[in-house]
């Protein structure tokens, strides 16, 4: 009874667990951030995995300033690596086994079992804290402009990061500054810069400085000659304690020192600590979940939270590329992955910081000349699908968020649809563009057909969205037409275990394509049959060069979120669709580790059936997610794997540009939003259990509520959607589906 | 004398590398095959286990957690002419057609290639070349018999056992789908 409210005082922020999701799939980052911290330092274990760390035994070769969290290809960052040491200044590998690693939101610390080193790590919006604690006071510290992660043998191996140049320099005893230049990586973009400046609380009393492999000792600095560099240091003083400061920059080594002055003033390490903690606090409290919740489903509320702000990045004032007053932010990663969940949660956290995020976008159109799908290191790149931007833009428009140029907005969505990215379709834009426009579908000659041509359909209906909303008749009718374009690859007449009709490959020529050669052989002819289950990558085609990114035709015929009432017309009616979606659970064609069925549990609802979307999402949940390293089931992409789980936890799911949300049996007694306007809304579900998972009936403010969607507004307007929970399937929400907001 | 003496030499550094060279474990039910697959950038872990090659052979394959098996008839074993590189699939039996092998050629191309130094198969000629390094794999030199081909592109490394002609290596193919051995046990 005692212990009940003394947790509901706990501080929502001690639930999170960075470390759930790290290991298997997940590739989260489990280092200290802000909430969309520019910063994010971390060990990295090697130059191999993606966030950085891995788990013991392999060793820690140092802690680096920039990660990215839950990604999949070939790594980005891991600049400016530091890491502290005893004993003579004569080797660069100073890497080390470990113990006692703890990781806690906004705190990471380690012992460095080599030299005895605790290490401790918190961080600013955009510098580094270190804390080492020597065993004596011999300490030495390694800085390795030169370091990055992903790094191959190959030159200009695929995703690879490639080295261009660094440059370090020991400006005072207690003082160095230099950078970073490096390009390429999993978007392949254009070189980025890393600034650092690093100040120490005690002076360096001898030092060796290293270019390529040459190590010079008692030169304090290195130009920048295109090989790497960095600095070994000894530090004086009887103190065992060290602490230093890295601030960090896109701009200049001084904006990095600057950062520091104006962020970290001071030696306090719990100051920057407490900071980072109230910043995230901040956030978690605008979604409040019931104090007697398990503590399992606080960590995974909560992390789940936790993990969807910590990309994008907010490098508004650190744009080395133009200059305005505009929201900068980077690492988009991609909006493929996030637009169904991630942004739409943050709408819901923080109406301003997505609006703040779409305005990033529309910027980087005005000056970079798209939209990005995917950006990071400065560079847009690269495009899986279609342009999501449009998604992300709409989903602002239909929830009113204010503050946002909607009519600039919609010349950067038509951009997209109507200019030809040149060559430079991996980049942004549409691939696939001049085909799709003239035929009405991507042709199977254009890699990635099938997925550009349901994706680019989507993102017509986006642009209809805005367009008709700002009164561009002539635009409305042209996308609107367009959104059913997915029809002309859907092939009504084809069978697969027992249901018909599926997205396959055509030719331009209107051909659908049964088999389909491969290689580039002139004497054998070899062919595969393409099914609904096919996978062709990597066996028979490059990973970014099938039929449809990452997925199959079972998937990707689901995902079709503008016109399920089509859809399940075109799959033979209502009784054919539930069977369908029944195959597709049952025979396990569904991939939970992977964005493009993310909406397909919910898609029952259309069919009058919102139980069997709740009870698959439980059966989802229970499978695939839990609070240990492996707690999630695929790639957590920038957090969209984790708030597919917190919607769900809620009993709500954002049809991503549509004003609304699907209802489901919540996992969760009470949530509470505590909105930017002031104004609180509940969902609250009485006598759930273990037993009691189904909504018998529902009220929104106090008046019988028999639909299982909810219209964004109603969720603005603040009020209480209140639940009866029983424990069989009732008619609750069977009679009124979600609505089509747009018609043709 | 001196040339006399430098190709007594160069015998004796043939004979030595020859005695150097360890057979490979007999091929038998049972036998496991580590290969890396290497697929347009990827890598692919793949393992073959005989799992028959009484009649027909049946390997049975294993990549990261599936597994599968390819059937190639007895016909095909003996007669082949052809190798397909068809993609596993997740717990099924591919039966290959009477003339398709997979990661081995048939026992008539093998004694074709013994005989006139090259062979047929793929619808492609490929010339033996001789005096070629050991084939390295997980710590055996293997005998093996490097084949190239002539009118496009394609180098296999064939075991060089006429009653299995297993392929350990497979580079510059055409079609794309290249991997090497890294052990036999």
């Amino acid at each position: 009874m005692l212990s009940a409210p003394a947790r509901a005082q706990e501080k929502h922020h001690s639930f999170v667990d960075p470390m759930i999701g790290s290991e298997g799939l997940g590739r989260v980052f489990i280092g200290p951030s802000c909430p969309f911290g520019m910063v994010k330092p971390s060990p990295d274990c090697g130059t191999a995995p993606n966030s950085g760390w891995l788990p013991d035994p392999v060793p820690v070769t140092g802690f680096s300033q920039l990660h990215v969290s839950g990604t999949g290809g070939g790594p980005k960052y891991g600049n400016i690596q530091v890491m502290p040491f005893t004993g003579t200044l004569d080797s660069l590998d100073q890497s080390s086994p470990r113990e006692n690693e703890t990781v806690k939101l906004g705190y990471y610390s380690v012992l460095l079992k080599k030299s005895k080193v605790k290490t401790e790590i918190t961080t600013a919006e955009k510098v580094a804290f270190y804390k080492f604690s020597y065993p004596s006071a011999n300490k030495a510290l390694k800085i390795d402009a030169g370091f990055f992660l992903g790094e191959q043998p190959v030159p200009d191996a695929r995703e690879a990061q490639q080295f261009v140049g660094s440059e370090i320099e020991l400006v005072s005893p207690t003082e160095i500054r230099g950078y970073s230049r490096i390009r390429a990586g999993w978007n392949n973009g254009r070189a980025y810069t890393v600034y650092f400046y690093a100040i120490l609380d005690q002076p360096v009393t001898s030092f060796a400085s290293w270019k390529g492999t040459k190590l010079y000792s008692g030169i304090p600095q290195q130009f920048d000659s295109n090989e790497k560099t960095g600095l070994l240091l000894s530090v004086g003083g009887t103190e065992k304690l060290l602490n230093m400061k890295v601030g960090i920059s896109f701009l200049s080594s001084l904006k990095a020192k600057e950062n520091i002055q104006k962020e970290v003033p001071h030696w306090n390490f719990e100051q920057v600590l407490t900071s980072l903690q109230n910043k995230w606090e901040k956030l978690f409290n605008r979604i409040e979940i019931n104090g007697s919740a398990s503590k399992t489903q606080q960590q995974l509320f909560y992390t789940g939270l936790y993990h969807t702000m910590l990309m994008p990045v907010d490098r508004t004032g650190e744009n080395p590329l133009w200059t305005n007053d505009k929201p900068y932010y980077d690492d988009f990663y991609t909006l493929w992955d996030t637009y169904r969940t991630s942004n739409p949660l943050i709408t819901l956290i923080s109406p301003l910081k997505e609006a703040e995020i779409v305005n990033a976008l529309i910027d980087i159109y005005k000056h970079d000349g798209y939209l990005p799908d995917g950006r990071s290191g400065n560079a847009n790149g690269r495009t899986q699908g279609g342009s999501h931007a449009e998604v992300v833009i709409a989903d602002a428009y239909v929830k009113d968020l204010k503050g946002i140029d909607y009519e600039l907005a919609l010349q950067a969505m038509l951009k997209d649809a109507l200019v030809p990215p040149g060559g430079n379709e991996e980049q942004e834009g549409r691939g696939g563009l001049t085909e799709y426009n003239r035929l009405g579908y991507v042709p199977f000659s254009v890699v990635r057909s099938g997925n550009r041509t349901v994706d680019y359909a989507y993102n017509d209906y986006n642009i209809a969205t805005v367009a008709k909303g700002l009164n561009h008749k002539k635009t409305f009718d042209r996308f609107i037409r367009q959104s059913g374009n997915w029809r002309n690859l859907w092939r009504d007449d084809y069978s697969h275990e027992g249901s018909k009709g599926f997205i396959l490959p055509k030719d331009e020529k209107g051909k659908w394509l049964d088999t389909i050669p491969y290689g580039n052989s002139e004497r054998q002819h070899p062919t595969y049959i393409y099914t609904p289950l096919t996978h062709e990558t990597p066996w028979y085609a490059c990973h970014w060069c099938g039929f449809f990114y990452e997925g199959t035709s079972w998937e990707y015929s689901f995902s079709i979120p503008h016109e399920v009432p089509a859809l399940i017309q075109k799959s033979g009616g209502n009784a054919a669709f539930r069977k369908r979606l029944d195959t597709f659970f049952d025979k396990k064609f569904y991939n939970v580790a992977n964005e493009p069925s993310f909406l397909t549990p919910t898609l029952y609802h259309w069919i009058g059936r919102p139980d069997l979307s709740s009870k698959r999402i439980r059966q989802i949940i229970a499978a695939s997610y839990n609070t240990s390293r492996n707690g999630l089931p695929g790639n957590d992409d920038s957090g969209a794997m984790s708030s597919w789980l917190a919607f769900h936890m809620i009993g709500l799911y954002p049809n991503a540009g549509q004003p609304y949300y699907l209802i489901n049996s919540p996992l969760l007694k009470q949530t509470i939003f505590h909105q930017e306007n002031g104004k609180d809304f509940k969902v609250i579900a009485h006598g759930l259990s273990e037993k009691n998972t189904y909504i018998r009936s529902a009220k929104l403010n106090g008046k019988s509520f028999d639909q299982a969607w909810i219209s964004h507004q109603d969720i603005v307007n603040g009020g209480e959607l209140v639940f009866e929970m029983d424990a069989k399937p009732s008619a609750w929400g069977t009679k009124i589906l979600q609505p089509l907001s747009l018609k043709p | 004398m001196i040339r006399r003496l430098v190709c007594l030499f160069i015998l004796g550094l043939l004979s030595f590398l020859a005695s150097a060279q360890q057979p490979s474990p007999p091929i038998k039910a049972g036998t496991k095959i580590d290969y890396k697959f290497f697929l347009y950038g990827q890598t692919v872990p793949v393992t073959l286990t005989i799992k028959s090659m009484m009649d027909d052979v049946v390997l049975d394959w294993y990549i990261r957690g599936g597994v599968g098996s390819y059937l190639i008839p007895a016909a095909a074993f003996e007669n082949g002419t052809r190798l397909n590189f068809i993609q596993p699939a997740q717990n099924t039996v591919i039966k290959l057609g009477a003339e398709e092998t997979f990661a081995l050629i048939s026992k008539s191309a093998f004694s074709t290639l013994k005989k006139d130094k090259k062979l047929v198969y793929n619808n492609t000629t490929y010339i033996l070349r001789e005096n070629e390094p050991l084939f390295q794999a997980g710590g055996l030199q293997l005998d093996v018999l490097h084949v190239v081909g002539q009118e496009e592109s394609g180098d296999l490394w064939i075991l060089n056992n006429p009653d299995f002609p297993l392929i350990c290596q497979v580079s510059n193919n055409p079609l794309g789908i290249n991997f090497s051995m890294i052990a036999i046990k």
